[in-house]
């Protein structure tokens, strides 16, 4: 099964991504505000793939 | 009160107290505004967003036989030549002619700043003085004489926040907004962000010395649809968009880091620019300004469902509120996403801040003030004259 990868040297840690996660998956942390991704709650669903504009996150 | 000069003095000795937004409000609440006044000279702003209304303005040297290039373009991407001979202005927005969406003028803003290589063709009419029709080559940071970022808009004071009442799926310049208020996306950093913690420039005006791309850039002109006549809170900050600023810097010293070529989806390329910007604290108005919060700075999240330039108002927000990760929209809660990076511009103002605690970095009082007194005005269709 193909899995979600983000790539953190293209992440900025904008978050945009976090709204479209259906499982709370991608999340931004509230004190670094680094975005922090959950392999456990992903269900590859894909939804977050092109909603990066920095091609942060990958198949 | 204190002075520029004075506060110079202090950064030029190493005795400057310099404070983060972030740090100083937490200082405010912990002590109050007096003591923010009292303690604190330089308060470092930062955000780090996309920012459309961007571009740089290269100067390529001449060939031999020379050219005046009217029509330019860098891997594949028309610049505007319609500047002299050998100027161009590559705009962040504009698209490759075979990669379309998926590569444009901030992907050559962003490789010009990493040292690549960047294909240059040019064609002209010829002239008697400038008789070459055609040139194709290739050029980088360092085989040109200038290159300079000069963004016409960035550093919006505020923005509205965007939904969707709609249907179906929208793909906007403010991300994706999923159908049935899906997802609401907001822009700016709130109490972090530069125009925040100064609501009517009072030391942020023509040749203000800042942090731009990774490197020092300055301001230089109120920016386009600069609207500082927006409806203000009585903290002075505007809900809504407000003022901006044009900016400008040498692009051959910025860094990828704080520079980025973004494609929203749907939409189009953007450029993501960190942007810090200095305030001192002159005075107690100074330091309320400042100490602003979160809970205390508004927005309207509008719907953008609506293709009208007066898009609908379904309520005011927080910024404590969209950064709490949902808001109440309509009786239901809906996930909120920004747009901008807050980590990056909390490493932006702390750059900022060690810049000035070196003494490499002092402020510069603002050559000429913009203007308070300017509206947005819209574009209307009329036939004949106006
Ligand atoms: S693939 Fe789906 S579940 Fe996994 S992180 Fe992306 S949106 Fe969330
Ligand atoms: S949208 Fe992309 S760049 Fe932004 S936080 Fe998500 S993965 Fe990172």
């Amino acid at each position: 099964m193909q899995k979600i990868k983000i790539l953190d040297s293209k992440c900025i840690n904008c978050g945009v991504c976090t709204a479209l996660c259906p499982t709370g998956a991608l999340v931004l942390d509230k004190i670094t505000w680094e975005l922090k991704f959950s392999e456990i709650k992903c269900i590859n669903c894909f939804a977050c793939e092109a909603s990066c504009p920095l091609g942060a996150i990958k198949k | 009160m204190k002075t520029f000069e004075e506060i110079n003095e202090k950064i030029k000795s190493g005795r400057a107290v310099v404070l983060t937004a972030q740090e100083v409000k937490e200082l405010a609440s912990k002590d109050g505004i007096k003591e923010v006044a009292k303690k604190v000279d330089v308060v470092t702003t930062a955000t780090f967003g996309a920012m459309c209304s961007s571009g740089a303005f290269l100067n390529f040297g001449h060939a031999d036989p020379p050219i005046k290039m009217s029509k330019i373009w860098l891997n594949d991407v028309p610049a505007y030549g319609g500047i002299a001979a050998v100027d161009a202005y590559i705009g962040a927005t504009e698209q490759s002619e075979s990669e379309g969406i998926n590569y444009g003028g901030a992907h050559v803003i962003e490789d010009l700043v990493a040292g690549k290589k960047i294909k240059i063709k040019a064609i002209s009419k010829g002239t008697d003085c400038y008789p070459r029709r055609e040139f194709e080559g290739f050029i980088d940071k360092n085989s040109i004489n200038q290159a300079i970022l000069f963004n016409p808009r960035n550093a919006y004071q505020n923005y509205n926040a965007a939904t969707n009442t709609s249907d179906k799926i929208l793909y906007t310049y403010m991300g994706t907004l999923l159908p049935n208020c899906g997802n609401v996306n907001y822009s700016t950093t709130g109490e972090l962000s530069p125009l925040m913690n100064d609501p009517y420039l009072r030391t942020i005006g023509v040749g203000t010395r800042i942090f731009l791309g990774g490197a020092v850039g300055y301001v230089a002109w109120e920016g386009t649809q600069h609207n500082p006549m927006q409806e203000r809170a009585e903290n002075g900050v505007p809900i809504g968009g407000g003022a901006t600023l044009a900016l400008i810097g040498d692009l051959k010293n910025m860094s990828t880091e704080f520079l980025r070529a973004a494609v929203v989806k749907g939409y189009g390329v953007t450029l993501y620019v960190g942007v810090g910007i200095p305030i001192p604290v002159l005075d107690e108005e100074m330091a309320r300004f400042v100490s602003v919060r979160d809970e205390e700075i508004f927005t309207n999240i509008i719907d953008y469902a609506v293709p009208s330039r007066s898009r609908p108002v379904l309520r005011r927000v927080s910024y404590a509120e969209l950064k709490s990760g949902s808001v109440t929209l309509m009786g239901r809660k809906v996930p909120t996403a920004p747009l901008s990076s807050f980590s990056k511009s909390l490493k932006i103002a702390e750059i900022l801040k060690s810049w000035i605690k070196e003494g490499k970095f002092l402020l510069q009082e603002p050559v000429q003030h913009l203007p308070l007194d300017r509206h947005f005005l819209p574009l209307n269709e009329t036939k004949g004259e106006l």
